[in-house]
């Protein structure tokens, strides 16, 4: 059974209507999930469309591919609807969501027989329209973009799961599976080899 | 700045390193962002480094998904339809139902409410056993299920109840699918085939409708 509150076991589910329906009250994620496992669709549309920003920037960060990424996001929420029985609310609906992408984006990169190790592209040398000292933040994400191509897909979902997400170092191990002191010496990793490659693209970001 | 000479290879500035994102982030326990804070007054290296951590968290921050979620739902919504047999749905849908009525604390409510239903099914049952008997009559689960024989392919943005509208519109029922490419097999009477391919071919929603032959494969 989930592990709902007791103050709310007692109380008849309140309705669900989502968009479709012109009302979407917002309750919270652990109640949706309690009512997606009972079946649900109006909940489990209303946590879909909760989820949809934040996993396909995650799954795009970590599958590079645009074709798999709607496969990556739909395959994790179908497990979500499936597995809603599953969830014992201790740990946080995002931790358990987030967690789940994880393991499927990781098991389509192994399908696409493209090792999670991989040799990146060169990275492109500054263009003269392009003055290393006034960098804007889109050019700043560019960058970024282009150098995290240079990262594991763990390292690209620990250095996401931190800087866009917010997440903390406790829950990010609870996402990846892996112990706390794995998350930091990752993430510390991570960013030294960032480092390294915006500092030969960029020359003067530190 | 204090000026005092840092060591780089010691446990509190490296302890400091690991945590420096979580710090910008305001993620760390209380205790952490102390020990954190601490060292930053001391540290113009973490200093520096907190500046290109701030830098590295808005370039992460300055997308957006472009991904269209009506578009997304509407594909697992079709996925959930194929793969979630009927039975199940329902047995889903009872278990919803008697939630809404029964709290949890009285249970026996709907499970009562459920042997109440089942005892109703039950005699409607037996009547119908005991009713006269035409020869013709024939439940819904006794008639011959009518093997596929249209193949179709929809819209991939079709919403699930312009799909079933187009369906029920023909007199077609979903006999499987979705398959790899999208197709769905429907089974209509033999007799109407060609009239309903016709009427397929002219919705909107509808990118392809063929004949199929008799126990061939998409």
């Amino acid at each position: 059974m989930l592990g709902v509150p007791d103050d709310r076991a007692n109380r008849p589910l309140p309705a669900v209507k989502t968009r479709a329906g012109a009302l979407a009250p917002k309750l919270d994620e652990q109640t949706l999930v309690e009512r997606t496992a009972l079946g649900d669709r109006a909940a489990f549309e209303e946590l879909y469309r909760r989820y949809f920003p934040r996993l396909t920037r995650f799954v795009e960060r970590m599958v590079r591919r645009p074709q798999v990424v709607g496969e990556v996001v739909n395959d994790t929420m179908l497990v979500v609807w499936r597995k809603a029985d599953t969830y014992n609310g201790q740990s946080k609906v995002s931790t358990w969501i987030f967690s789940v992408a994880y393991r499927t984006a990781l098991r389509a990169l192994g399908q696409q027989r493209e090792p999670v190790e991989w040799e990146p592209p060169e990275v492109a040398a500054p263009s003269e329209a392009e003055p290393e000292n006034s960098l804007s933040q889109q050019q700043d994400r560019r960058i970024l973009d282009e150098a995290l191509l240079h990262l594991t897909a763990e390292h690209r979902a620990v250095i996401e799961l931190t800087y866009r997400h917010d997440c903390a170092c406790r829950e990010i191990a609870q996402i990846v599976g892996c112990p706390v002191d794995t998350v930091k010496t990752r993430l510390f990793y991570a960013r030294r080899r960032l480092k390294l490659i915006l500092a030969q693209r960029l020359g003067d970001l530190r | 700045m204090s000026g005092r000479i840092v060591d780089f290879s010691g446990s509190a500035h490296r302890h400091a390193q690991e945590l420096l994102p979580w710090y910008l982030t305001g993620t760390l326990d209380e205790d952490q962002h102390a020990v954190v804070q601490a060292h930053l007054r001391s540290c113009s290296a973490c200093q520096l480094d907190l500046q290109w951590e701030r830098r590295l968290q808005q370039a992460c921050r300055s997308t957006e998904s472009v991904w269209d979620a009506d578009c997304g739902f509407a594909q697992v919504q079709r996925q959930l339809n194929a793969s979630d047999p009927w039975v199940r749905r329902l047995l889903r849908r009872a278990r919803l139902g008697l939630r809404r009525i029964a709290p949890s604390s009285r249970p026996w409510i709907g499970y009562a409410a459920l042997a109440q239903l089942a005892a109703i099914a039950l005699l409607i049952g037996l009547l119908i056993e005991r009713s006269p008997s035409s020869g013709e009559y024939r439940t819904l689960g006794a008639a011959p299920a009518a093997p596929a024989n249209i193949l179709v392919v929809f819209d991939s943005n079709l919403r699930e109840r312009d799909l079933e509208r187009i369906l029920r519109g023909v007199g077609a029922r979903i006999a499987g699918g979705p398959n790899a490419t999208g197709g769905y097999l429907v089974a209509v009477d033999p007799a109407r085939q060609v009239v309903v391919l016709q009427a397929l071919r002219s919705e909107q929603g509808v990118r392809l409708a063929e004949p199929m032959q008799l126990g061939a494969s998409p």
